[in-house]
């Protein structure tokens, strides 16, 4: 028997915090969970879903204002800032206040741009969520910085668990060339072309979050070490680079299929919000599909379909009327499952 | 040693993601409890051993729980606290006490009421009973006597759900 959406919601819940668990345990989080190995991580994307799904675990979140501090020097924030304008990602706001809170303890003025808090800011929306979708209570003085920015909790205090990232394994490897070169788009554009045989700047900047002109520019200056390669196809100038001799050198073992997770996390982040919108629980079955056969044609299969793994999306036009529900958490049973195996 | 905290949460295989610290809130020797304070040197000795091999921060291994006068060991454990833990013999020198799921159900409440946040959703991921929380309260009641304290407890347990035991109290 199919269950119903308010007791699917959890089961969601869990398995895309057991994600972020593990991604982030990989990038330094001291945490008990299984390393994320295989595929490459991104960790702009990973901040961005975790603003959201993280609230629903306060643990996971305050790890990662620890983690922030540790390693924040290596988040590229302007890239974030980008992805939360060309994607639908809703974290943006609790980004800033993290990113105000990082700023107080690292001293990293790169984070002041993306520490302003919005205008409309009130300091009355909870920041955490109970496990029955009721706020975590607030008992003492709230933070001024998340309350500057509108959201309420209880005083953060670094623990000082995190670490630096695990270096031995392919899935921190953005990390590692920004440890190694520095933080700029030069790094995404070596991992795509060591894992892809070639590309054009437009499809680059598109799956890796820059502008095309930032690609364009990061690229024509990459041709003149020597290292890449370029032809004429059509209109496009694709790159390439000799991913044998490079993965050797910066991979630790087969090359991993490119994942976009920008894109991935976008689609499961708003598949999570339509879950979790205090509305659901009381829509009848046909509104709840009708809400969502909205949702997936607008922007998650889209997403899903750019997101670089080989699963059918949702076919919300084969499934009418509320038959679309069951499609839905059996297809989305089989993409959390895909998801799962790329660590 | 007698460990609470995180690892002991795994044990209970309630509450998987906790960071990978373990908190020693007391030392057992010849069957009898004493305060983990100052942890004796061989031990630290073993374990900045081990947070060298496995990569570990260098205080993963700590006494925080019961570290000062306020410490959980110094202002006095839930009663019956002994007989509850469980124990696991991992050496000839090593065996690890475990605490009992009720005592946590002790220890939560009270990091709740003090700092709330992740400390809360621990406690609810214990599934206590009303009678759980209400010894919780009144143990946790001993080790803070304010008014404040009480307060805020009441407070918490009416958010929670537990508006008979903040009445009871």
């Amino acid at each position: 028997m199919t269950p119903s959406l308010s007791d699917y919601k959890p089961l969601v819940k869990e398995r895309l915090l057991d994600l972020l668990w593990r991604q982030w345990t990989t990038l330094g989080v001291t945490g008990h969970a299984t390393l994320w190995r295989r595929t490459l991580i991104d960790p702009e994307a990973l901040l961005l879903v975790s603003c959201t799904l993280a609230r629903h675990d306060p643990r996971l979140f305050d790890a990662l204002l620890d983690w922030l501090a540790v390693n924040g020097r290596y988040v590229h924030v302007q890239r974030v800032r980008r992805l939360a304008t060309d994607l639908p990602f809703a974290g943006e706001p609790v980004f800033a206040a993290m990113a105000a809170e990082t700023l107080s303890t690292a001293s990293a003025t790169k984070w002041a741009r993306s520490a302003k808090p919005r205008a409309t800011a009130t300091g009355e929306q909870p920041l955490f969520f109970l496990p029955n979708g009721l706020p975590l209570p607030v008992l003492h003085t709230p933070d001024p910085i998340f309350a500057a920015h509108g959201f309420a909790r209880d005083q953060y205090e670094d623990r000082h668990t995190a670490q630096s990232f695990q270096t031995r394994c392919n899935a921190t490897l953005i990390l590692k060339l920004r440890a190694l070169v520095g933080v700029s788009a030069r790094c995404e554009l070596l991992a795509y072309l060591l894992l892809n045989p070639h590309g054009s700047p437009r499809a680059m900047a598109r799956v890796c979050g820059y502008y095309p002109a930032t690609v364009i520019k990061a690229l024509s200056e990459m041709m003149d070490s020597g290292f890449l390669c370029s032809r004429i196809e059509g209109r496009q100038r694709h790159y390439s680079l000799d991913s044998r001799t490079w993965g050797t050198l910066l991979l630790d073992s087969a090359s991993p299929p490119w994942i976009a997770w920008p894109s991935l996390f976008s689609a499961l982040e708003q598949l999570w919000l339509f879950l979790a919108a205090p509305e659901r629980d009381g829509q009848s079955p046909l509104a709840q599909a009708s809400a969502l056969r909205r949702l997936l044609t607008a922007s998650v299969n889209g997403n899903l379909a750019r997101s670089g793994l080989n699963i059918p999306v949702f076919q919300s036009e084969a499934y009418t009327g509320e038959t679309l529900l069951p499609h839905f958490m059996e297809r989305l049973g089989l993409w959390l499952d895909a998801v799962d195996s790329l660590g | 040693m007698v460990v609470c905290g995180g690892s002991a949460l795994i044990l209970t295989g309630l509450v998987n993601r906790t960071t990978q610290d373990v908190d020693i809130v007391a030392l057992m020797r010849q069957g009898i409890l004493c305060s983990p304070e100052p942890m004796p040197p061989s031990l630290l000795r073993a374990a900045l051993e081990v947070a060298d091999d496995l990569g570990l921060p260098p205080d993963w291994l700590n006494n925080h729980p019961s570290h000062g006068e306020g410490g959980l060991f110094q202002m006095g454990l839930p009663s019956g606290f002994s007989e509850r833990l469980s124990h696991r013999v991992y050496s000839q020198g090593l065996t690890v006490h475990f605490i009992h799921r009720l005592d946590q159900i002790h220890f939560k409440l009270y990091a709740s009421v003090d700092r709330g946040g992740y400390h809360i959703t621990d406690l609810l991921a214990l599934s206590p009973s009303p009678a759980e929380l209400e010894a919780a309260a009144r143990w946790a009641m001993t080790h803070d006597v304010s008014d404040g304290f009480a307060l805020v407890l009441k407070r918490l347990l009416r958010s929670i759900g537990y508006d008979t035991v903040a009445e009871r109290l």
